[in-house]
């Protein structure tokens, strides 16, 4: 096995591993140095077969691990910022829904009302009108199917 | 489903697929081949095989099918191999002046070898995958993969030197 090779292969190793890598025995890392090798300007034409394949290989493998970086970079960025969303909520979320102290608190047309008795009061009253309408809409109905077309 | 569970859930069901595999195609090295490629299949969609109550009938129904598939496609590549020779003859200039470009030849001829090969080559050459992990991945033995991947690599440069040639 061949690992991270510093030199270029010499015509006779190439020839050598390029047997193996037809009979499906090259390694990874033997792959690698035939890659290289076969990068070479200049190659004799016998080699043609061999760049295009490699070549084509080669592209294959950049478009399969280009995505997965920036993808990668994206969900770290992704991650980071729902952090910040979380603990932004939260924070108002507090702000909102706990305050300081809570009190029983209406406003009933604008002005603020504390006692408990008088807002049922004045949400009944409320209610009781409410219920009124409904007689008004009914007569409107009644209208309403007395229309011939 | 995690590839832990594929080798928990669905490799131990090697034997059993070969069987029916076998059965179907009549054939022992066709057989193999075809639990290698439905292995790798299910084994690429091994993170979504827990949608499925049941992976194992999964796994039995893949087989059947690509079996069947298998049988059909037979059948098909007889008839077009006929007509192959003649269509390359008959291209016109242009054609073949586009087959000049030794990318577009690599894609085709890639794209024409079984799948199968197509699946190991793509493993091992793109992927980079060891031929041991990929006989780990189908559960076979490294060699069956081995002879397959030669297989698929000598056709890809039998037939680029033939098509480049024209």
């Amino acid at each position: 096995m061949i690992h991270k090779r510093t030199h270029k292969l010499s015509f006779e190793q190439a020839d050598r591993l390029l047997d193996k890598y037809y009979e499906g025995a090259t390694s990874v890392a033997e792959e690698d140095a035939l890659r290289s090798f076969l990068q070479q300007k200049g190659l004799p034409r016998k080699y043609d077969a061999e760049k295009a394949i490699f070549e084509h290989w080669g592209q294959l493998q950049a478009q399969s691990s280009k995505p997965s970086r920036p993808l990668h970079s994206f969900f770290r960025l992704g991650r980071a910022a729902a952090a910040i969303a979380i603990v932004l909520m939260g924070f108002i979320g507090y702000r909102l829904f706990i305050p300081a102290a809570a009190t029983d608190v209406a406003y009933v047309n604008g002005k603020k009302i504390q006692n408990k008795e008088e807002i049922i009061e004045l949400a009944s009253s409320s209610l009781d009108a409410l219920f009124s309408i409904d007689g008004i809409a009914e007569e409107h109905l009644k209208e309403f199917s007395d229309i011939e077309f | 489903m995690s590839q832990n569970t594929y080798e928990k859930d669905i490799l131990p069901l090697r034997t059993q697929l070969l069987h029916t595999a076998r059965k179907i195609l009549e054939d022992d090295q066709e057989a193999e081949d075809a639990v290698q490629e439905v292995l790798l299949k299910l084994w690429r969609i091994s993170n979504s095989l827990h949608r499925y109550a049941n992976p194992a009938a999964v796994a039995n129904t893949a087989i059947k099918n690509h079996c069947l598939d298998r049988i059909r496609q037979k059948k098909r590549e007889s008839l077009v191999n006929d007509y192959r020779d003649v269509d390359v003859q008959n291209d016109n200039p242009h054609l073949q002046l586009e087959r000049k470009d030794s990318e577009e030849i690599v894609i085709r001829i890639i794209n024409e070898l079984p799948k199968l090969q197509q699946m190991i080559i793509t493993l091992k050459d793109v992927e980079r995958y060891e031929v041991e992990e990929i006989a780990q991945i189908t559960g076979s033995k490294p060699e069956a993969i081995r002879v397959n991947l030669a297989r698929a690599r000598k056709t890809v440069r039998e037939r680029y030197i033939k098509l480049s040639a024209l």
